[in-house]
């Protein structure tokens, strides 16, 4: 909690703080006398008064009083547990960045400047407003709201120079939100570079800045103030060179993820090293091990991170555990068989926080509705469905009307299983369970939940509910493909004792890892980390290695797949209970710029690097070739940091050369922002231009752009080095076309759902991960690899458990 | 499941059990796939509830669905996972062994509400207490009962009843919420033996603590902390007043064991503090003081416009009316070492004596002009009657509360112009900020981002000092910004005096040789910080002389330690 600020409500806080009496200015000179005079009898009285409202419990017992079964113990003490583990996981998340250390942004000076955690509050329907999104102020529908990207970050004043990487898209998504809420309002996203973060996210920006009343300027803002008296507030910014001043009505500052000071203590207490930020250390090609053996982490804890890549970090992390712990006695203990169906009724249970995410709040026209017809013979709702179903008066109801069909709105298919569990103990209730996902369309109005009512009833009438039979179980895993991701899989399902085929197209393994140049943080090559993995994997008496075998499909069905594929002309095939597809991405071979020996693309930049042969005097680096158009609206998200790594060794290697980098929005995520800093003072110059540079082969080459303000520039150099980024690989589509999974719109493997199932593809027992499903740096393609070997894995044990046993 | 207060934790051999700290998003996720595969699971977070940073949520982006949606089924199947074990509210204490074999310690902190909660929710109902609901980062009202996300009760609430964070914060933990309670109540006297029981020196701290409480006291949310030290300051001046008037008397003098009589090096806070524990818990004590008054610190370094000498005064006789003895202008040295006091029969000896040698500015003609006056010199030289004026044009160098201090009393003493020179800004300043608001107040020039280079003589005496400009660079590894001098930003300011102030250490030569003491390379004395002992069994230390130069309220807080260990160890010695 930063700002309890605009709870004036306190009858009981009379006065402000008592100021003292103090010695006079002009009688202290050649004076002893003390200064302060101490507070006389009503003064210390009535500053003593001002403490009686500290807001804590005081043991008054009229909540004992009230309570039937006497759950409370007021000197209830602290309490100690001993026990001993093999191996500790540290996930302690963040803290966000504290607004009042930033006073010119105004967060202490009105209501109406609030941190994004306060907006997410204030839009949730469980938040101050009840979803609603209004001003803290005076609960006045703001129009005029102003976003304030990087607070506390990016910035050494603050002690925090790294990209807090989740803020920029957090805030987009809260604009959206905004907009959605209040149709006439008018949303200015200030920034210092919008960087949005993840596969997708260049759409998800781009959508957002079609909306005419959603600005992004790029700007500093120099102060937040209070315009006036009715919370109105002026915000002053630098953009373009020249100082203007808005008027808005709710500022919300995006403040950045930190190390909180407990996790710091936290890894202190295993002696893992933090690094300058206080977020953990970890290594490049081991990002979920801290420098303590046996002690992970996952997380933001090692750097900030979204949902969906803290989530594959937590499965990589306990499928690194599940390895290093090696293989040991299972102890699932088993839960009651699966009994008959029981009841015949049928009930709709309505879930109010999942319907007012859709902005249904008032059910009682569709209550009404429902309970006319006839085959609903009970209708219901409750705050939240999912909790509703698993407590015992609920229950008690549900025998008591003989229910044995129950309809209930929720949110995903991935919640079927919370419904079938919360009945897991329950012998005498067995009802059928179906739900309606409210969120599966963004228009779901009270008719399309009478519809799908409708639609569930006919299903239910025509067909029983018997589960289509399971087929034997391959207990083997295929990896496609053999570079970070796929290695790292491979070798982790081989250390839990899992046989693996490891399917490569190339005649060596190692992928991407074989040829790039190791990250300026990194004193392992890559080569010798490519090395290291092949002799593991080559020692593994688990692990097949198929080489120059392209995968073209897959047939079959879950736990018992087959991938199909050519080896030098001919067919091959393998059989396998679970399949990670790995199979990278591709490198962007540019047709927009003529060929010649004075451009090259980053990777070819690298490989001249690698031989010491890169000299030359003057450098333009072009970036997003053939990338953020609007044919290919995707952020390769690596090329700024890859281009600003390589330019950086350029100048290592000669000072004095000149490099320029023409760039559409500079975007290095985390800690390479220290990266961009380093080459700035290095001398590296950033131009931002408009559109894609103009380039006439020759000695020297001549670069010709548009610049930011439109003005048309040219340049002559002895190298142009383009930063082409990753497409989808060839063939892509006839693996998911057979094998039934989706792809995106961009034509990457799509995972089920990106906040908690990133590494699952559509279809049960199939896993994708890596470059894949998108553009992503190496160590996430690592943490990914384990992810999916971890799911994979698990996907195996619980089909070889009997259904009945499932947890 | 979340752990049952009366349900013994489940024996497991460690190697199949996993320590996951952290039950947000993440958290979850591991603890779950660690469960499922049959590893025992243990789940510690610090909240009373599981969920994390995700459970705050509206949405996700991208796929924009509720976040509370997909944490549901999370938070339901880590709960009734039967290899999960959750420890809410709680922390890791200590851990140790080796990987493959880690032996942890897990504290979880009171939740006051016990498994046979069954969400009711009556005592919401009638909580009296309006306490803002953190989970809502402050933007409503809750009660004493936190239930956080109302989706995300974890199985049970919490009841927040925790150490008042001015208490938590106060390195002597005094029961602030009560003493001033006291005081609203117009209970004075029972307030100050509230504040009697943590701090032998109220009325001195009430004047000159940097009142850490204040910074921390949740009033400060709404409008301006709690003058908290002010109402301190208070209580223990109006029982001086009484004292004065006869009306209030001091206490029964405690009775001393036989033959334990205890040796204390520095009259300061940290050994007045020791004495004073002493005397209560029976032992006899003498204070050794080097200088001819009493108080170390307080009496030498600090002016007498914030601390009056008959303060000090007052508060040193209640320790002496307690049964201490203190010989001023006894210091320790080779007259009367250490080890003499042991062979005069002492049980132990406590070295409470502080930092008070100022460290060198280190710069070009330090040491060859006149004109330099370490700021400890300088105060003690006014404190002890010389108001002489150091010169006309002072520059003090530092940014510390003796910087101020220093700074201050030049005025008082007659210099014409007093300036402070600090390498970085004065957000980074050490010294209070009220007390750097009343030194430009009373008109000292503050010169911020400035360093000294060099000082200037002339004839033998200092006439100026080169000094450059400093920017605040990139941050050092410690995370703070460094100060990096600009090139060519040189420039000369006329002074008459210098007075560094720039950081002190424990003067130890009066050590003899062989006194055995480990000592660190800041020149201070290495203690066990449990005990206060030093190396060798028997000699203690603590405040200043241990952590260097540090405030009165940390002083006090060494003594208690000190005190406490030295009891202890008499004790084991009787019963040995």
């Amino acid at each position: 909690m930063k700002k309890p600020k605009f709870i004036s409500e306190f009858a009981d806080i009379p006065t402000p703080r008592t100021k003292m009496e103090e010695l006079p200015v002009g009688e202290r000179e050649g004076s002893f006398v003390e200064v302060e005079k101490g507070f006389t009898e009503e003064e210390a009285l009535a500053e003593a008064r001002r403490c009686l409202s500290c807001r804590s419990c005081i043991g008054c017992g009229l909540c004992l009083a009230e309570c039937d079964r006497k759950a409370i113990v007021y000197d209830d003490q602290p309490r100690t547990f001993d026990f001993e583990v093999g191996a500790v996981i540290l996930a302690p998340g963040f803290e966000t960045f504290d607004a009042r250390r930033k006073p010119e942004f105004g967060y202490e000076d009105s209501p109406n400047v609030i941190t994004s955690v306060e907006m997410e509050r204030i839009l949730s329907p469980t938040g101050p407003f009840e979803g609603r999104l209004l001003r803290p102020l005076d609960a006045e529908i703001p129009k005029r709201i102003a976003f304030i990207q990087c607070v506390g970050c990016r910035e050494e004043s603050t002690g925090a120079n790294y990209c807090a990487t989740v803020c920029c898209m957090n805030a987009i998504k809260q604009a959206r939100s905004t907009r959605d809420r209040i149709p006439d309002s008018e949303v200015a996203v200030f920034h210092r570079a919008i960087r949005p973060w993840g596969a997708g996210s260049e759409k998800y920006y781009l959508d957002a800045e079609e909306d005419s009343l959603i600005r992004f300027v790029e700007a500093e803002v120099s102060e937040v103030r209070p315009a006036d008296e009715s919370g109105h507030l002026s915000l002053t910014y630098t953009s373009g060179g020249e100082e203007k001043t808005e008027e808005f009505d709710l500022v919300i500052l995006s403040v950045a993820l930190a190390a909180s000071r407990s996790a710091r203590t936290l890894a202190r207490k295993v002696q893992a090293k933090t690094n300058k930020y206080g977020f953990c250390m970890t290594g490049s090609f081991t990002p979920l091990e801290t420098t303590a053996e046996g002690i992970f982490v996952a997380g933001a804890f090692s750097g900030p991170k979204d949902i969906g890549a803290s989530v594959c970090q937590a499965t990589g992390a306990a499928a690194a555990v599940l390895a290093s712990l090696g293989a040991g006695e299972s102890s699932t203990p088993e839960t009651a068989p699966a009994g008959p169906r029981t009841g015949s009724k049928t009930a709709v249970l309505l879930c109010r926080y999942g319907l007012k995410t859709i902005g249904l709040e008032d059910l009682g026209g569709l209550k009404e509705n429902l309970s006319e017809n006839e085959r609903v013979d009970w209708v219901t709702d409750d705050p939240f469905v999912c909790r509703a179903l698993r407590k015992t008066q609920f229950k008690e109801e549900l025998r008591k009307r003989d229910i044995g069909t129950i309809i209930a709105t929720c949110c995903g298919e991935t919640h079927q299983d919370l419904f079938d569990h919360a009945f897991a103990k329950d012998e005498d209730l067995r009802p059928l369970v179906r739900l309606i996902d409210v969120h599966s369309s963004a228009a779901v109005t009270a008719g399309s939940v009478l519809d799908r009512v409708d639609e569930i009833l006919e299903e239910a009438g025509r067909k029983g509910d018997s589960a289509p039979a399971r087929t034997e179980i391959i207990e083997r895993v295929a990896v496609v493909g053999g570079g970070p991701a796929g290695l790292s899989a491979a070798l982790n399902l081989a250390r839990q004792d899992i046989d693996v085929d490891l399917i490569a197209v190339a005649s060596a393994v190692g992928g991407r890892l074989a040829r790039l140049q190791p990250p300026a943080d990194v004193t392992e090559a890559p080569e010798e980390i490519a090395r290291s993995y092949i002799e593991n994997i080559e020692a593994s008496d688990r692990i097949q290695v198929h080489l120059d075998t392209r995968v073209t499909g897959i047939s079959g069905q879950p736990g018992a797949y087959r991938i199909l594929g050519s080896r030098d002309g001919s067919e091959v095939g393998f059989e396998a209970g679970a399949v990670i597809l790995a199979t990278g991405a591709a490198d962007y071979e540019p047709t927009e710029y003529p060929g010649d020996g004075r451009l090259l693309t980053q990777s070819e930049l690298e490989n001249q690097l690698g031989a010491g042969t890169a000299d030359c005097a003057r450098v333009a680096m072009i970036q997003c070739v053939g990338s953020r158009s609007r044919e290919y609206p995707v952020c390769s998200q690596i090329c700024c940091s890859q281009a600003i790594r390589n330019a950086l060794k350029l100048k290592a290697i000669r000072p004095e050369t000149e490099i320029t980098v023409l760039h559409r929005g500079i975007r290095v995520f985390g800690f390479d922002e220290d990266l961009y800093t380093d080459a700035m003072e290095a001398g590296i110059a950033f131009l931002k231009i408009a559109s894609p540079p103009a380039i006439t082969p020759g000695d020297p080459v001549k670069v010709e752009f548009t610049g930011e303000s439109g003005e048309q520039r040219s340049m002559e150099v002895d190298l142009v080095v383009l930063s082409t980024g990753l497409r989808p690989i060839e063939g892509g589509g006839g693996i998911a076309q057979t094998a039934g999974i989706n792809l995106d719109e961009f034509g990457f493997f799509q995972p089920l759902e990106r906040s908690l199932h990133p590494v699952e593809s559509t279809r049960e027992g199939i896993f994708i991960c890596g470059l894949a499903t998108g553009p992503k740096p190496l160590s996430v393609c690592i943490v990914e690899g384990l992810a999916a070997a971890g799911r994979a894995a698990a996907y195996l044990r619980q089909q070889a458990t009997p259904a009945a046993a499932r947890q | 499941m979340i752990q049952d207060q009366n349900k013994a934790t489940s024996e497991t051999n460690g190697d199949r059990a996993v320590l996951v700290v952290g039950a947000g998003v993440a958290g979850m996720q591991s603890a779950l796939d660690l469960a499922d595969a049959g590893v025992k699971v243990y789940l510690v977070d610090e909240c009373p509830t599981i969920g994390g940073r995700m459970a705050e949520l509206e949405r996700t982006y991208l796929d924009d669905t509720p976040a509370y949606c997909r944490l549901a089924p999370l938070l339901d199947a880590v709960l009734e996972h039967p290899n999960i074990e959750v420890i809410s509210n709680a922390g890791v204490g200590r851990i140790g062994g080796e990987p493959g074999n880690f032996r942890v310690q897990v504290t979880q902190g009171p939740l006051r509400v016990t498994e046979d909660c069954d969400n009711c929710g009556r005592c919401v109902e009638v909580c009296p207490i309006k306490p803002y609901d953190r989970f809502n980062e402050g933007l409503m009202l809750r009660t004493a009962i936190d239930i956080r996300n109302p989706h995300s009760i974890a199985a049970r609430c919490h009841i927040e009843k925790e150490t008042p964070i001015c208490q938590e914060t106060c390195p002597v933990h005094i029961d602030i919420r009560r003493y001033v309670g006291l005081v609203a109540d117009g209970r004075y006297e029972e307030a100050l033996a509230e504040i009697r029981k943590q701090n032998p020196l109220p009325a001195i701290c009430g004047r000159v603590c940097h009142h850490p409480c204040e910074a921390a006291c949740n009033r400060g949310h709404q409008d301006e902390p709690v003058a908290i030290d002010a109402i301190k300051r208070f209580a223990a001046d109006y029982e001086l007043a009484l004292r004065k008037a006869g009306k209030s008397f001091l206490p029964a003098v405690p009775k001393k064991m036989a033959d334990s009589r205890v040796a204390v090096v520095g009259a300061g806070p940290a050994g007045l503090t020791v004495a004073h524990d002493l005397a209560l818990l029976g032992h006899e004590s003498t204070i050794f003081e080097g200088a001819p008054v009493p108080g170390g610190m307080l009496w030498l370094a600090i002016p007498e416009y914030r601390l009056p000498r008959d303060i000090i005064q007052t508060e040193v006789d209640y320790i002496k009316h307690l049964g201490v003895e203190i010989r001023l202008s006894t210091p320790i040295g080779p007259e009367l070492t250490i080890d003499n006091l042991l062979e005069q029969g002492f049980k132990a000896v406590f070295l409470g004596i502080g930092a008070h040698r100022g460290l060198k500015l280190r710069v070009e003609g330090e040491d060859d002009f006149e004109g330099f006056l370490d700021c400890i010199q300088f105060l003690r030289r006014v404190n002890l009657g010389d108001r002489s004026k150091p010169g006309r044009k002072v520059v003090v160098i530092g940014g510390g509360n003796s910087a101020i201090d220093s700074a201050r009393t030049a005025l008082r003493v007659g210099s014409d112009e007093v300036t402070i020179l600090y390498r970085r800004t004065r957000r980074e300043m050490p010294a209070n900020s009220w007390e750097i608001d009343e030194a430009e107040h009373e008109g000292v020039r503050l010169e911020y981002l400035a360093a000294p280079v060099r000082i200037l003589g002339d004839s033998g005496k200092v006439c100026g000092m080169v000094c450059r400009r400093m920017e605040l660079g990139k941050l050092d590894d410690s995370g703070r910004r460094r100060p990096v001098p600009i090139e060519g930003s040189e420039f000369e300011i006329e002074t008459d005096c210098v007075v560094p102030a720039i950081s002190q250490e424990p003067e130890i030569s009066f050590l003899h040789e062989g006194h055995g003491l480990e000592i660190s390379r800041w020149n201070s004395i290495v203690i066990n910080k449990r005990t206060g002992m030093t190396n060798r069994p028997g000699i203690f230390s603590g405040g200043d002389a241990d952590t260097g130069p540090a405030t009165v309220i940390e002083a006090i807080a060494a003594g208690h330690v000190a005190a406490a260990g030295i009891h202890r160890y008499i004790q084991d010695r009787e019963t040995d």
